[in-house]
């Protein structure tokens, strides 16, 4: 796991975020899964860290869930985005790709000789 | 900030629905699980591989449980209900331990809520006037000893004052210096406290009447007009419709203005009735002999300094009007603030005494929360296993000390709302009895501020018991707990009760100094016997009673009259008090004693068998007798003081005069000297003063107002009923006598300092109990934790004397260090009280050593029931025990 990177705090409630808007309504264990697997295996998750992160962006009402049934006849709960929770994926989305692209003006200047 | 609130509503709701989420949240995971297990099933994992990895991928079932636990709920609030609980169940768990330490904190707190709603509502609120830091009171005093004292003004420099001042927004006048006021009820005369003030006392005062008005200028147009007490109007008039009615003041018909609101007073604090002075009436027609108080309404921004400049400055314009002997020529106003005058007025050393005791009651709380601090380090020590192994199951240092210190608020709030019980039932006796006059102004209530405080206090004591066990029991080697090593440590209880016993020490070092103060006030010899004497002022009116004849027959018939009771061996006529403030001259000495210094001559004038019934000692001449006429010779008698102060021989046969040598008074010769009788002092509380005193017989002098001394062979209270009788039957218009033993009068006098006594050594008691608990708690402890060590030494051959001895100088010896400390302590502490004492230096080194011996044997006694359980110590167990 040396070469993995840990989860930024923060980032971990984008990642579920456009999951959730790419994937449609979907159980934790689909989240993790999801989220690990678009790294192609570079982000380093305890599945569990999940549920706490859920957990928060329902208290904010950016999700909500409800008991659902899983493809193979199984009791889960499903997350889906709210109204709300589009507009912060919207704006946190805007405000990352902002962060990013000044980062890497940042860091792509040339030392100066 | 929606979020927030969101986040912050759903966590509230958490809390509640705790249970079901729980369920929810297990459900959820054990789903997870289950999908993750059946894709590595899938993947080809064995049943075993597959469960393994589905729970290393989630990374700590029970640690994502918590956080999201903590996340799902109020984490802070979670926890406290949780460490509640657990608080809760450990003490119930130790019933003898929590019900002694909630009872010494509820003593504790008790008092200091007690005390302080009493200093509170004395000290710090503010009257409640309309504006109360504007609020001032203006006497008279000597411009080169401020702090001899302060005296009325007359009314003239009240006119002067009121009609010119601009520093005043308003100025008032009252009074209290004059001839008790009689009202009609049902027939019946009766005294009353009334106080005479000008129209504009109640507006300056910014107060409005309950029912009807208070004085307004058209109330000079009647005779007479007077605002009644609340307290009177219920009691005595029994709360008749009466306003706007007439009630019979001192034989005039007095229209009754208004009555005031129940919490309304104004010193004195029991005055019954305001009777109006109309600004033409008698104290303007003598204006420089009417004396009053002045309350002044300072306008905004006027500081208490200017306005005395200008205030004197106004006096002096008037001042060379006054008849001579009327004013004190030397007197300048002072302007004091409202709310400290009423204090001082109240008792002189009031405010000393209340800043004292609660000091003292601080001392109280101190000691106990030392108390109870160490009982928490007993237990902590008895708790240690529970501790190593909570922290071995991963609970952090910090998470002990919050669980220890929620058990110390679960005890100090139990503490503080029981002893908020014992507050509120110790201020409803003080509202009741009245063993204390209190100033007027802020009734003393627990409202919330007191109740504000008294939390404070909790928390306080909670931080101050409770911190330093926390923080030690935290502190703990896991190692060494686990393998239940024994640890020999109980330093820092000892620190509390070193501390504990200083604190006693001081406490009790006041106690005792007001003690033996109190014993010196009341054990010094007046000048004259008190037991079995009664006495009554009486009061003849000068409209029946105006020829010096009519009066002396009066008391003639009235002395003959009790007389004839039995039991009666002395009947005599004297003031009841005086006090100096005449000048004197003597023949041939003409000039020698005048100014202030001089005016401190009081004269009494007494009947001939005055001397003879209250025991007063003559010591040369003769006393009074029926030679001594209306016609004959004006005669006089001098007390020891006056003669040693002004005749260097034998003053018998001398003239003197009261008043300077120019006055019309006439020359008196003086035919005896009496022993001195002391006096109180107006302007202190502990002490006394012989003034230089003239005697003048009753015969020569027949004055309207005296008192009336009863000598009896018994308790002079069987007596009182016959003698009342007998005089309502020599004059039934009179208002009846009002007869104390000698005794209880003397006693008023001693009121303060003995309810100070009284407090102080309840206080100290409680000091030193609680005192004794912790130095038996401390020693039990030590002893327990070397049972070990006295069973190898008695198997060694210790007798039990050499152990008794071993845990009495260990028990002793940090009791001698607090002594140490505290005898320190007392020194310094004791010099703030010296206008308290009598008779006593505030460093009396025997009160001192009394009072370090008493601390000293209750130590002994704390110690020696442990020593006794450590001299049973049976080696043969302890050893097998190994």
């Amino acid at each position: 796991m040396g070469d993995k990177a840990d989860v930024w705090q923060g980032t971990l409630a984008l990642m579920i975020l456009k999951t959730l808007e790419t994937l449609g309504p979907l159980h934790g264990y689909g989240v993790a899964r999801r989220i690990e697997q678009t790294s192609g295996g570079l982000l380093s998750l305890n599945y569990g860290t999940v549920y706490p992160a859920l957990l928060k962006l329902e208290q904010e009402g950016s999700i909500e869930s409800e008991w659902g049934v899983s493809d193979n006849n199984r009791k889960a709960k499903y997350y889906k985005l709210t109204r709300a929770g589009r507009k912060q994926l919207e704006r946190e989305t805007h405000d990352w790709k902002q962060a990013q692209a000044i980062l890497a003006k940042f860091l792509s200047a040339e030392p100066s000789t | 900030m929606i979020e927030f609130a969101r986040t912050l509503a759903a966590r509230l709701l958490a809390l509640f629905l705790r249970r079901s989420l729980d369920r929810d949240l297990d459900a959820e995971l054990r789903s997870h699980l289950d999908m993750a297990v059946e894709r590595n099933l899938a993947q080809g994992m064995s049943r075993e591989q597959a469960r393994r990895q589905a729970l290393l991928d989630f990374g700590g079932v029970e640690q994502t449980r918590q956080i999201y636990r903590e996340r799902r709920g109020l984490a802070f609030l979670d926890t406290l209900f949780q460490d509640l609980g657990f608080a809760f169940r450990m003490l119930r768990k130790s019933p003898g331990f929590t019900a002694l330490a909630i009872l010494t904190l509820a003593l504790g707190i008790g008092a200091n809520t007690a005390i302080f709603s009493i200093v509170d509502a004395v000290l710090l609120k503010p009257l409640p006037y309309r504006y109360p830091e504007r609020l001032t009171i203006i006497w008279q005093s000597d411009a080169a000893h401020r702090a001899s004292g302060a005296w009325f003004d007359t009314y003239r420099e009240f006119e002067q004052w009121a009609q010119y001042s601009k520093g005043f927004e308003k100025l008032a006048a009252f009074t209290w210096a004059h001839q008790p006021i009689t009202v009609r009820l049902q027939g019946k005369l009766e005294r009353v406290l009334g106080i005479p003030v000008t129209t504009s006392f109640f507006s300056t005062l910014g107060v409005k009447a309950a029912h009807g008005r208070t004085f307004a200028p058209e109330d000079s147009q009647n005779a007479c007009a007077v605002v009644l007490s609340d307290a009177f109007w219920h009691g005595e008039l029994g709360g008749s419709d009466i306003v706007g009615r007439t009630l019979i003041v001192d034989d005039k018909p007095c229209l009754v203005a208004g009555i005031m609101p129940n919490d309304f007073s104004f010193y004195p604090k029991r005055t019954q009735l305001w009777m109006l002075i109309p600004p033409q009436g008698e104290y303007a027609k003598h204006p420089w002999n009417s004396m009053v108080g002045v309350v002044g309404l300072l306008s905004p921004g006027v500081t208490r300094a200017s306005a005395e400049a200008e205030l004197t400055a106004l006096q002096a314009q008037v001042i060379s009007e006054a008849p001579p002997e009327s004013v004190l020529r030397n007197a300048e106003p002072v302007v004091l603030d409202l709310q400290s005058e009423f204090v001082w007025l109240t008792g002189r050393n009031l405010r000393v005494s209340l800043i004292l005791l609660f000091a003292a009651v601080t001392f109280v709380l101190l000691i106990a929360c030392g108390n109870v601090a160490t009982l928490f380090l007993g237990r902590a020590a008895e708790r240690q296993r529970e501790f190593g192994v909570r922290a071995a199951l991963g609970s952090s240092r910090l998470r002990i000390i919050r669980q220890l210190l929620t058990e110390s608020l679960l005890l100090s709030v139990s503490g503080a709302v029981l002893g908020m019980f014992l507050a509120t039932a110790g201020i409803r006796y003080l509202n009741a009895a009245n063993p204390v006059d209190l100033p007027p102004g802020n009734p003393i209530t627990i409202d919330w501020q007191i109740l504000a405080f008294t939390a404070f206090l909790a928390i306080l004591s909670a931080v101050l018991f409770g911190l330093a066990p926390a923080w030690k029991a935290s502190r703990y080697d896991l190692n060494a707990i686990l393998k239940n090593a024994s640890r020999r440590s109980h330093l820092s209880s000892k620190y509390f009760v070193v501390s504990e016993v200083a604190l006693s020490l001081v406490l009790l070092a006041g106690a005792a100094l007001m003690i033996e103060s109190l014993h010196r006030l009341i054990s010094t010899p007046l000048g004259f016997e008190p037991a079995h004497l009664l006495a009554a002022n009486i009061d003849l009116p000068s409209k029946t009673y105006s020829t010096a004849d009519q009066r002396l027959n009066f008391y003639h018939a009235l002395k003959n009259g009790v007389l004839d009771l039995p039991g009666v061996q002395g009947v005599a006529f004297a003031p009841l008090s005086f006090s100096g403030s005449t000048a004197l001259s003597v023949e041939g000495k003409r000039g020698e004693y005048h100014g202030a210094v001089a005016n401190d001559v009081s004269e009494a004038i007494v009947d001939a068998d005055y001397f003879r019934v209250t025991e007063v000692p003559l010591l040369k001449g003769r006393e009074f007798d029926v030679t001594d006429q209306q016609k004959t010779l004006p005669v006089a008698i001098v007390n020891e003081a006056l003669a040693r102060k002004y005749f260097q021989g034998d003053p018998v046969g001398q003239h003197i005069k009261l008043g300077k040598p120019e006055d019309k008074n006439p020359w008196l010769t003086v035919v005896g000297v009496v022993g001195n009788v002391k006096g109180f002092v107006v302007f202190k509380e502990m002490g006394y003063v012989t003034d230089p005193c003239v005697y003048l017989p009753l015969t020569q002098s027949p004055d309207s107002r005296v008192a009336i001394f009863v000598r009896s062979s018994q308790d002079p209270r069987v007596l009182t009923l016959a003698i009342r009788r007998e005089f309502s039957h020599l004059d039934g218009s009179l208002p009846p006598l009002d007869l104390t033993t000698m005794h209880d009068w003397l006693s008023q006098f001693y009121t303060q300092p003995r309810l100070r006594a009284l407090l102080l050594s309840i206080f100290g008691s409680l000091g030193l109990v609680l005192c004794s608990i912790g130095i038996f708690g401390v020693v039990s402890q030590s002893v327990a934790q070397r049972r070990h060590e006295i069973g190898i030494r008695m198997a060694l051959g210790a007798r039990q004397r050499d152990t008794l001895h071993l845990v009495l100088r260990e028990g002793l010896g940090f009791v001698a260090v607090g002594i140490l400390i505290g005898a320190a302590g007392a020194l310094a502490l004791t010099r703030a009280i010296s206008g308290l004492l009598y008779g006593v230096t505030p460093t009396d080194p025997q009160t001192l050593a009394a009072v370090a011996a008493l601390l000293i044997f209750v130590a002994l006694a704390a110690c020696y029931i442990p020593a006794r359980r450590a001299i049973r110590v049976d080696p043969m167990i302890v050893l097998r025990h190994e």
